[in-house]
């Protein structure tokens, strides 16, 4: 997800499939869209275990030590998925291993 | 006592022109003066005023007011001893005439400050000084131009300047309020004591009302002194390019345009 | 009478910020509520310094500028910032404040290049060159922008233009904080100019003559306004029509004295947001639509209502 403004992965999407399918379940997932914009406070309410962020670096993203974000509880725990881009930003013909690498960063 | 204002031998040119907009231009404007400077159109009038008040260098001479530099004058302070109104006035916002006479107090306010009642005594004092008590709490928008040029006065006189400088007060007004006003000006000299300098193409209205004259050409000053002095038939003639004829009325010369003579129109 | 109103009309689009959201908070709970503490409330402050430094800046600018027509995102400060912030990604720059540092700095640049162009014609600023400067510099800056995104590779570029339209999901009691730090110097630098821009009102000309200091009170108040309208932008992206139309709604209540105009610009754009921002996060709800949407929404018919009602007086 993007964070200024929270731009939120929605059903449909990629990223939402893979996550079904690796027995996750997309808090966003009633939105129809594969993206839109939400606010901070919907997040916080939805409390999601797991933020999954498209990122190739190994460390939280940046806004994680934002103060306001600090009011989402994944981001207290730091329960971040770092998802690298190659794999999980576009369909493509390695979305098994997407789906085994989620689940197994998810078992943790 | 210092003059009021004073000019000795001022020098000027605006930058990229192709000449002097004044050369070797002197004036002086006491109390209890009544001044006009008079000239064709671009004969530099308005520079000579921005001069005079310091709004302008000049390359040569010098420009003073109440014996000081007039550049080095603080606007402030130079607002409480001279009330100008400029040629034109491109009022923003609708306002209405008491609204805008009391801008004339900016000078005596502080920066905080409230108005105060002597303020608003002022503003009282300005507008019945030009007969515009009446209008006091008409919008702007509403006034004919000879109200509305009152309004302009009253503005400087709530500044209780010792000076009033004008840039052609008399444009664009009917010749009931032009007359008003230069009876309105006549009257503030010899009642409140006040220095007038006007400038003004009105040749015949400045030659019955001023006592003192400057007739400028192309920068230059042509004549100055009495009216009868300096508005002969050959001067006028000659700065006006055009035939004219005098005559006096209550002691004062008066011109008259003639026509030009068939055969030169052909 | 209209002070209180005003007054009251703040408090209910404080208050509405506070109580309303997509996420439901009971009322009973509001007090102990996390979210209302540390994302509402904070919002709700950041909204209204925000909107009301838009609405005091505007002021001041039409005022300077001697355009109605002006609006504080006209001097290229926008341009400016949409730049910093794309330039701040493509480096992939780190840090929480990354993004609007960099709008800051964007910001400041083309301030400074437009005061640059104002002075063209010599030492006195013309206004009428700093607002063509202005969109020139913004449209400039825009167009680069645009080619840096369109050129570059990353997704989260595109959402660039998302955070431009203007957003207030940065605030925090950090960056309330900070504008209440920040905010207060320029907004007393041009309540301080309030007797000169009365005076600027007829003209540079008149305003001298009667004893205003004209240069430096453009300089200032153009300095206050640019001052006030980068930080707004680095914080929330660009929220357009507050400082457009914030100051005519004032002003045909409280008339044209900038010592009554411009603090209730400052309430009145401060309630605008607030409530604009309520809006924004609710209608759409758990959507949330940007700001600068909101406020170009409600504010183009209030404009239009305007225009009306000048060409009829």
């Amino acid at each position: 997800m993007w964070d200024n403004p929270p731009i939120i992965i929605g059903h449909g999407s990629y990223l939402d499939q893979l996550a079904a399918q690796a027995g996750a379940r997309n808090v966003f997932g009633d939105i129809a869209a594969p993206s839109a914009q939400v606010s901070l406070e919907t997040i916080v309410a939805r409390d999601p275990q797991w933020i999954a962020v498209l990122s190739d670096s190994a460390v939280p993203p940046g806004f994680a030590k934002r103060r306001e974000w600090r009011a989402v509880r994944a981001v207290r725990e730091g329960h971040f998925l770092l998802l690298p881009g190659s794999l999980f930003g576009r369909p493509g013909p390695r979305s098994g291993t997407a789906i085994q690498q989620l689940r197994t960063l998810l078992a943790r | 006592m210092n003059p009021l204002l004073q000019l000795s031998g001022v020098r000027y040119r605006y930058p990229g022109a192709e000449r002097d907009a004044l050369t070797d231009v002197s004036l002086s404007v006491a109390a209890r003066q009544f001044h006009a400077v008079l000239g064709p159109n671009g004969s530099g009038k308005t520079t000579l005023v921005r001069i005079a008040l310091g709004a302008l260098t000049p390359f040569v001479g010098r420009a003073d007011v109440d014996g000081r530099s007039a550049s080095t004058w603080p606007r402030r302070e130079l607002a409480r001893l001279a009330g100008v109104v400029p040629q034109r006035e491109d009022n923003l916002f609708p306002q209405r005439v008491r609204e805008t006479v009391l801008l004339g107090r900016y000078p005596h306010l502080s920066l905080w400050g409230r108005e105060r009642a002597e303020d608003r005594d002022a503003v009282d004092r300005a507008l019945a000084a030009c007969d515009a008590q009446h209008l006091a709490e008409r919008w702007l928008w509403t006034l004919s131009g000879g109200e509305y040029q009152r309004v302009r006065v009253a503005r400087a006189l709530a500044q209780e300047p010792k000076l009033l400088v004008l840039d052609e007060p008399g444009m664009s007004l009917d010749l009931k309020h032009a007359m008003g006003l230069f009876e309105l000006l006549l009257g503030l000299v010899e009642t409140q004591g006040l220095g007038v300098l006007m400038i003004t193409h009105e040749l015949n209205l400045a030659a019955r009302f001023a006592d003192s004259l400057l007739l400028l050409d192309a920068g230059r000053p042509v004549a100055s002194g009495a009216p009868s002095d300096v508005l002969t038939q050959q001067t006028v003639e000659a700065v006006f390019s055009w035939p004219v004829a005098m005559q006096t009325v209550d002691g004062r010369p008066q011109m008259i345009p003639l026509r030009q003579p068939k055969e030169s129109r052909a | 009478m209209r002070w209180t109103l005003l007054a009251i009309v703040a408090a209910l689009a404080l208050v509405l910020s506070v109580v309303l959201g997509p996420a439901a908070v009971p009322l009973g709970e509001l007090l102990r509520s996390d979210i209302v503490w540390n994302l509402r409330a904070p919002r709700a402050l950041l909204a209204f310094l925000v909107g009301g430094s838009l609405g005091v800046a505007g002021a001041g600018l039409q005022a300077l500028v001697r355009n109605p027509l002006a609006d504080p995102f006209l001097l290229g400060l926008s341009g400016g910032a949409g730049l910093g912030a794309v330039v701040a990604i493509a480096l992939h720059l780190a840090g929480p404040w990354a993004l609007p540092i960099a709008a800051f700095v964007g910001a400041l640049a083309a301030l400074g290049l437009v005061y640059r162009l104002g002075l063209i014609g010599g030492a006195s600023l013309d206004p009428r060159i700093l607002l063509l400067g202005g969109v020139a510099i913004g449209a400039f800056a825009a167009a680069i922008t645009t080619a840096i995104v369109s050129l570059a590779d990353a997704a989260e570029l595109r959402n660039v233009f998302l955070w431009l339209w203007g957003g207030l999901s940065g605030a925090s009691w950090d960056s309330v904080l900070l504008v209440a730090l920040y905010a207060p110097i320029p907004l007393a630098v041009l309540l301080a100019a309030s007797r000169p821009l009365d005076l600027l009102a007829l003209g540079e000309e008149s305003a001298g003559y009667l004893g205003a200091d004209v240069e430096a009170v453009k300089r200032r108040v153009y300095l206050a306004a640019s001052l006030l309208t980068a930080a707004a932008v680095a914080v929330s992206g660009v929220i357009g029509f507050v400082g457009l139309v914030v100051p005519h709604i004032s002003r045909l209540v409280w008339g044209h004295r900038h010592r009554s105009l411009l603090p209730a610009a400052f309430i009145g754009g401060g309630a605008l947001l607030a409530f604009a921002d309520t809006l924004a996060r609710t209608v759409v709800a758990p959507r949330e639509l940007p700001v600068g949407v909101v406020t170009a929404l409600i504010g183009v018919p209030v404009f239009a209502l305007l225009l009306r009602r000048w060409t009829i007086a």
